[in-house]
């Protein structure tokens, strides 16, 4: 049976929310496939052409809560208006705010997903990948509005926003303060001086100071190699045109 | 619009920026007191005068550095001690209703903290832009599903901690001055007022016991839409109308500057000596001026309640004053626990004469039918020095804190009406009707 793509957007969802519910019940371990499918009104099979494995339906998850964050942000009456800062400030918070339901789970899976020292696979690449692609949209309408002058490393600073975050989550996971207040104020502090970082162009600057340091260290270290080169073929010269019989 | 502004966060931060403003301050005494020896009488006072301009501006630049409770203090400073020159008080003016606001993003989370959904569900529209700033949060548009125009206050979500740690700076700041005992119940008060200021809930209640009390004509008050109410978001019917600082900027006739002194006045004693209870910020951005000459009342976050027998003995003060009847007045201050201690005769005869002379001024306003504040420009300071005369007394008072929230209302009204140039007939037959 041919389905179209709401109907498949809408069975994608079910699957996710039953696979909450039931790790959140049960755990990870003791969940089965099947299970997943028959909360979700799926068939036992059918549930494999949407997520192959467990896992997949974690990365699933992820993938998903970026999207419907992506489209609350855009629901947003006067979202246009908002500067580069309040946007990312926006994103991070409804992101949270999507992850508040489902709270047991990201506490389970979120930092074995994210937060290990060798990058993950496939699975949290993509995730990494629809992140940066918001974020790296959000730069591109800052710079069309000319709120923020062109600079270095683009890619650099997408990959700290996204460690941020990871950090931000983590730091939201262990927050115990009255409505995550305290989240909400760690978001709005340091974003406050990323951004003032960002419009005064540190970046450029540091850049320039690691082309200095460069310059003068590195290649003026190779100058003294020229220098030892040098020596060096005098020596050789001198050697080569040593004649015994003079 | 950008909101990236030079507020330092933090408590690092702010305590950074404080401790930067006494050493700042605590230098340019040092250079007064170098110089001291050696300059003239003349040169002394002047040099003393350029001293505290000196103070009041590095007090003020270090304060806006700060949001919040820094500018309600600076508020209070200027309103309350008058220790500022006119320049300053005018930038202070401005800080009332102008200030750096807080961003979209974050405007926008409060209400999904507040109403548990997205503000688009509760709203048909909502500014995340702020259109006013109030002393503690700030204000934003907003329209009901019905489209009806809606006020939002709003408040940063940890004020309360960070006027706790505001607070406690400022002590450390204050503590080298000299004046720093005097100011000590003062701070303690301010920091209370923070804390009742930050209820929204409870500014709510305020704001609905007038609507349903205060009944004057040429006089409104935002309806409250208590369902959208929590401690922290204050959802109110939006006010038209010109903060009564700008609106007089646009120079407004005589007649109406007379007119709109004439219902501030009448707002004061009829919730005075009939609600007993006031409005107790005489703050010129809560008083919203439009075309029509109408008053909207807003900002209910300080709000004094009076016992019925308090407002009876004070309602008698100022014919007793006049009168210059010493045991009638001293029997009234102690009714009124203002004092209750035993005094002797010498310092009973001192407070009195302070008293009476005070009492003098203050019969000047109730002297004529009118009282033209543009033509009386002095009267206020007049009345300031009288009252510092009165202030060496205080170690022999109870201080009163009624007392203290009406005279600071009162003050602050007199202030208005002279910044309003109005010419006004303060009689009122409640206070002139004999004692």
């Amino acid at each position: 049976m041919k389905i179209n793509a709401k109907q498949k957007a809408e069975n994608r969802r079910a699957i996710l929310a039953a696979a909450v519910d039931l790790m959140i019940e049960s755990g990870f371990k003791s969940m089965s496939m099947r299970a997943v499918a028959r909360k979700a009104g799926v068939g036992d099979a059918t549930i494999y052409n949407y997520f192959p494995t467990k896992e997949a339906l974690i990365y699933g998850y992820y993938e998903e809560s970026l999207n419907s964050a992506l489209q609350t942000l855009m629901e947003v009456d006067d979202y246009e208006q908002f500067d580069l800062r309040e946007k990312l400030q926006l994103l991070f918070e409804t992101v949270l705010e999507g992850y508040l339901a489902d709270r047991e789970f990201v506490a389970e899976t979120f930092a074995s997903v994210f937060f290990r020292p060798v990058p993950g696979g496939k699975g949290v690449r993509a995730i990494r990948a629809r992140f940066l692609h918001i974020i790296g949209e959000q730069f591109q309408a800052a710079a069309d509005s000319g709120e923020l002058a062109d600079f270095m490393f683009k890619d650099l600073v997408y990959q700290c926003i996204w460690d941020f975050f990871i950090a931000t989550t983590l730091y939201w996971l262990k927050d115990e303060s009255e409505q995550f207040s305290n989240t909400t104020v760690f978001i709005d502090k340091s974003l406050d001086l990323g951004y003032t970082m960002l419009k005064s162009g540190v970046l450029d600057k540091v850049t320039g100071l690691a082309s200095f340091l460069f310059k003068s260290h590195v290649l003026s270290r190779i100058e003294m190699i020229m220098d030892e080169r040098d020596t060096f073929s005098r020596i050789k010269d001198e050697f080569m045109s040593y004649d015994p019989a003079r | 619009m950008t909101q990236h502004d030079e507020t330092p966060k933090g408590r690092m931060a702010r305590g950074l920026a404080y401790s930067g403003m006494a050493a700042r301050m605590g230098g340019t005494y040092l250079k007064y007191a170098a110089s001291k020896p050696f300059a003239s009488e003349s040169g002394r006072t002047q040099n003393k005068k350029n001293m505290h301009e000196k103070n009041a501006e590095v007090l003020f630049t270090g304060l806006s550095r700060l949001k919040g409770t820094a500018l309600k203090i600076a508020q209070l400073l200027s309103l309350e001690l008058d220790i500022f020159p006119p320049e300053i008080c005018a930038q202070l003016e401005k800080s009332y209703t102008d200030v750096p606001p807080m961003n979209r993003a974050m405007a926008h989370k409060l209400l999904v903290n507040a109403y548990g959904t997205r503000p688009e569900e509760v709203f048909r529209s909502f500014d995340s832009a702020a259109f006013a700033a109030a002393s503690l949060g700030q204000v934003h548009r907003a329209e009901d599903l019905e489209g009806k125009a809606l006020a939002l206050k709003v408040q940063y979500p940890t004020i309360r901690q960070t006027i706790h740690d505001d607070i406690r700076l400022l002590r450390g700041v204050l503590r080298p001055f000299a004046d720093y005992k005097a100011m000590k119940p003062a701070i303690k008060e301010i920091e209370h007022r923070f804390m009742e200021e930050t209820d929204y809930l409870a500014e709510a209640s305020n704001m609905q016991f007038f609507s349903d009390n205060l009944e004057l004509e040429n006089v409104s008050i935002p309806q409250v839409y208590e369902g959208l109410c929590t401690d922290r978001v204050l959802c109110m019917s939006f006010m038209e109308g010109q903060p009564l600082n700008h609106w007089l900027a646009t120079s407004p006739p005589q007649e109406d500057r007379d007119t709109v002194a004439r219902r501030l006045n009448r707002i004061f004693l009829k919730s005075l000596y009939e609600l007993t209870c006031i409005h107790a910020d005489p703050n010129p951005g809560n008083y919203l001026i439009r075309d029509d000459l109408s008053i909207g009342l807003v900002d209910y976050g300080c709000v004094k309640r009076f016992t019925p027998e308090f407002v009876q003995l004070y309602r008698r003060l100022p014919q007793i004053i006049i009168s210059g009847d010493k045991a009638a007045y001293f029997a009234a201050l102690r009714d009124m626990h203002v004092v209750d201690k035993e005094l002797g005769p010498e310092v009973e005869e001192a407070i009195f004469e302070c008293a009476y002379a005070f009492g003098k001024w203050l019969g000047r306003l109730y002297e004529s039918e009118y009282f033209d504040f543009g033509v009386e420009t002095g009267f206020i300071s007049e009345g300031k020095e009288i009252m510092r005369a009165m202030l060496k007394q205080r170690s022999h008072f109870t201080m009163n804190p009624d007392m203290i929230f009406l005279d600071r209302t009162r003050y602050g009204l007199l202030r208005i009406y002279e910044q309003l140039k109005c010419r006004i007939s303060l009689c009122n037959h409640y206070e002139n009707s004999g004692y």
